[in-house]
């Protein structure tokens, strides 16, 4: 995969500009087949050939989709015809039907995906086990190049046949609306994970660029750009070099580069969705927000709720929910109630669908076992907060403990950022090995030797570099802060009178232009997320 | 006024004022002087705008190939012709056309050699970004800000080149590591392809050259690793196209007498000092019996290098820098 930081690329914003004078000269009809043509030309860009995964996904989507209606059409009036005593036998043949096309076209979808991401991380751990049986074979699979996006657009191809089985949604006769749904360019890459629902028909009308559109959506944009170019990319050397020589380092600069790497993430995760968001939002289409300020949740559940918010509202609803539904779930968390009371047992029957959950969260993030055990290590806070929640809340009352209180809320806060980072070290390291080294060396040699010695300046990164680092971060949470109480602050800029305006705009444009980490002794990196 | 007009007139007053930004800003952060620690970019190739005016004949264009090759020192020594080396580390043709561009400015040029490993390099895909950094240098030395002082707000300061490189580009080296490919010319009737955007600056790196008065080589150094023969066809042709002369050295291995297990100092793909004083040897006489250039021995203007020679000496004696 070659990206080049393609959504902060020329490529990317000469795209947008073309998208832009092509769609404002075009008739509303012509509209739709704009975008369908721009996100076609941005994903063979950046994916080449392999451009036909997509297709044949889309046809695929479409297909299953129309058979499923079929079906379920059909059903409906075989049903009107019959006699009552025989409507539950039929209805329960349709049902099947509608379960083995479903099941078969789930496994096909993720089945595409896990043979392309999967098999070679599959295929090496069979060897491991074959080699500790003493067994003389090994597997050999090929690594497979895998198309830029494929985990974003198959939950959505998922999800999407799942709202027609379930009879959400209708399944669409219209190849081109489902192929721009399945391809709208500014959300192919990292997200966010649309639902039919949310997008087609809105991308399908092609409303005009509106002036308030397009001065908030390109508000989005530079924002985005400002997170990126600003923070994750000047902190990318110092990141890549820790976590690839964390031996060389002790353990205060491995708490440096985790924080690090978070804010990093966080940066370009959410400065790549705003430039997506941006992107939509000029023409007119609202995506789903992916981050409500993650940094600010009390627990390590709330931050699932604030964090890759599209991601986690697909497993609830397509993973968690048909779990915890599941006969066998239900039937346990029944005699669970009888025998434990409601609270445990209510535990018992969600902890196998939120294991569930955070098993898929984590493989869908990469094939390692470092990514499973981040899943795994957010399944067990998550867990352990519903299981100590009665308790904590008990003490806290009899304790007199104000849990409203503002000191009381921030150590919250504190307390599940360095939850979140410790999450992040295992999920940034070269493999659980190197994770756990590293955890351990935070703290059996933590010193604060290299914060004299001067180690930390000598990652391509000096102390202006850091103190931009510190100021843009400062920047962010005061924005927070303020976006907290609800205050929309572009809605406070566009009141403002133009002068003021057309200031604010210089006075980004020129932080970002002068403090943005790229050109000469930058690497531009590539969007994180794209490569999960 | 109705709104559509009001919207377009504050849009055209917006993009005037961040030009305007841009300007002072770019004025701002443009390095007052090419010294090496005052931020130039690519300072030893630039330097070549701190020789005296009119004092370069020849350049070499292209990428590390030019400097590992080319010791322009040894061709003023063995004929008085003057040359510089402008080519950069993995240098792409759009930088190619910028930097001789800039070049010519300075002086007049009779000879230009590209170094065609350039011309199958992969294109650029930042070509609009290189293109904004000449209109804007901000976007080049915006990094700057941390080391701006009082006199970088002077906004009618200009960069004043004063450092020159005594190597006149050439980046010495002794190393050895032994080539084990030295039958690497297999003939092959197959073209590489050169790509639309790279054959495009080719022919304004021509254009440029016939509008400066200057003459085009094309020119393949010789390298185990980089040399193909499907890319001496694709360049020949090229050259045919275009109307200049290509000289691939690969093919004239007996003028050059490379010796592969010492002349190289990376398995091959770049000469050491001993390679390229064999290469250079057989640059001069072209040179001579090319009659374009004169020796400028006696220019006082060039009085200059024989203390670079003298400098350069030194240097492969004791490992001095200066």
């Amino acid at each position: 995969m070659q990206l080049i930081s393609t959504y902060f690329s020329f490529i990317y914003i000469g795209l947008l500009l073309l998208t832009i004078a092509f769609y404002v000269c075009s008739k509303q009809k012509a509209r739709r087949w704009v975008l369908l043509i721009f996100s076609y030309l941005f994903f063979y860009a950046v994916s080449g050939k392999l451009i036909i995964y997509l297709l044949l996904s889309t046809l695929s989507v479409h297909h299953f989709g129309l058979w499923l209606s079929v079906v379920q059409s059909e059903g409906k009036k075989q049903l009107k015809t019959v006699e009552k005593e025989q409507k539950k036998a039929l209805s329960a043949k349709i049902q099947k039907k509608q379960d083995l096309i479903m099941a078969f076209a789930a496994i096909l979808h993720i089945g595409i995906l896990a043979v392309l991401k999967y098999s070679p991380f599959a295929a090496a751990n069979i060897n491991t086990v074959l080699r500790l049986l003493h067994v003389d074979h090994a597997v050999q699979i090929p690594e497979f190049l895998v198309p830029i996006g494929i985990s974003f657009y198959t939950l959505q191809a998922v999800s999407y046949l799942f709202d027609v089985y379930r009879k959400t949604i209708p399944a669409d006769r219209n190849l081109l609306r489902l192929a721009l749904f399945m391809s709208f360019y500014p959300q192919i890459m990292e997200g966010p994970i649309c639902r039919y629902s949310d997008t087609a028909e809105s991308l399908w009308k092609a409303e005009k660029i509106s002036y308030s559109n397009f001065v908030a959506g390109s508000q989005r944009i530079v924002f985005g750009i400002m997170k990126k170019l600003i923070v994750a990319d000047r902190l990318n050397l110092f990141v890549e070099d820790v976590f690839l020589h964390y031996e060389n380092y002790d353990g205060f600069v491995i708490v440096i580069a985790v924080v690090g790497y978070t804010l990093q993430l966080y940066m370009d995760f959410s400065g790549t969705m705003d430039v997506a968001l941006g992107t939509a939002q000029i023409f007119g289409v609202k995506l789903p927000e992916n981050f409500r300020r993650p940094l600010f949740s009390k627990t390590i559940s709330e931050f699932w709720q604030r964090w890759h918010i599209t991601l986690g509202t697909w497993l609830k609803d397509y993973i968690f929910y048909p779990v915890s539904m599941s006969k066998p779930v239900t039937k346990l968390t029944m005699r669970a109630r009888k025998r434990f009371g409601n609270h445990a047992g209510s535990l018992i029957g969600g902890s196998i669908a939120l294991f569930c959950v955070w098993i898929a969260n984590g493989i869908w993030h990469g094939a390692g076992w470092h990514y499973i055990f981040f899943g795994m290590y957010h399944f067990a806070f998550i867990l352990c907060g519903n299981i100590i929640q009665p308790t904590v809340i008990k003490t806290s009352q009899t304790l007199h403990i104000d849990r409203k209180s503002l000191p009381y809320r921030i150590m919250q806060i504190i307390r599940t950022d360095i939850l979140v980072c410790i999450g992040e070290l295992f999920f940034r390291a070269h493999g659980l090995r190197a994770g756990v080294a590293m955890f351990r060396k935070m703290f059996t040699d933590f010193t604060l030797e290299t914060l004299r010695d001067g180690t930390l300046f000598t990652f391509g990164m000096d102390q202006k570099d850091y103190l931009v680092i510190g100021v843009f971060v400062i920047f962010l949470l005061v924005i927070g802060i303020i976006q907290e109480k609800g205050i929309v602050i572009r809605d406070r800029i566009n009141s403002q009178n133009i002068a003021l305006r057309l200031a604010i705009y210089y006075v980004v444009i020129m932080i970002i232009i002068i403090f943005g980490a790229y050109g000469r002794g930058y690497i531009p990196v590539d969007p994180i997320y794209a490569n999960f | 006024m109705n709104t559509y007009a009001k919207r377009i007139i504050t849009a055209l007053l917006f993009t005037a004022g961040l030009v305007c930004l841009l300007i002072i800003t770019s004025r701002i952060t443009m390095p007052k002087s090419n010294e090496p620690d005052c931020g130039m970019e690519e300072v030893v190739a630039n330097a070549i705008m701190a020789e005296n005016p009119d004092t370069v004949d020849a350049v070499f264009l292209g990428d590390s190939e030019t400097y590992c090759t080319f010791v322009p020192l040894q061709i003023w020594n063995d004929t008085g012709f003057t040359s510089y080396i402008i080519g950069t580390s993995e240098q792409t043709l759009d930088y190619s056309y910028t930097i001789l561009e800039r070049a010519f400015s300075r002086h007049s040029l009779k000879m230009v050699f590209l170094e065609a490993n350039a011309i199958y390099r992969k294109e650029s895909k930042e070509v609009p970004y290189a293109k904004l950094c000449e209109l804007f240098p901000v976007f080049s030395y915006h990094d700057r800000w941390k080391s701006l002082n009082r006199n970088d707000f002077d906004l009618t300061a200009t960069t004043e080149y004063s450092w020159t490189d005594y190597n006149k580009g050439y980046r010495y080296s002794d190393e050895i590591v032994p080539s084990t490919n030295a039958d690497y010319v297999i003939p092959t009737d197959e073209k590489s392809r050169i790509t639309p955007q790279n054959r495009y600056y080719v022919k304004k790196i021509k254009e440029l050259c016939d509008s400066n008065g200057a003459e085009l080589v094309l020119i393949s150094v010789p390298s185990t690793t980089n040399f193909t023969y499907k890319r001496h066809n694709g360049t020949t042709e090229l050259a045919d196209e275009l109307g200049c002369e290509f000289i691939d050295m690969n093919l004239l291995p007996d003028e050059m007498q490379l010796d592969w297990t010492k002349d190289t100092r990376d398995k091959g793909n770049h000469l050491n000092y001993a390679g390229a004083t064999k290469v250079t040897a057989w640059m001069s006489e072209y040179l001579k019996n090319k009659g374009l250039m004169k020796s400028r021995k006696d220019d006082p203007d060039c009085a200059g290098w024989y203390r670079d020679v003298m400098y350069f000496e030194k240097y492969k004696l004791n490992g001095e820098k200066l």
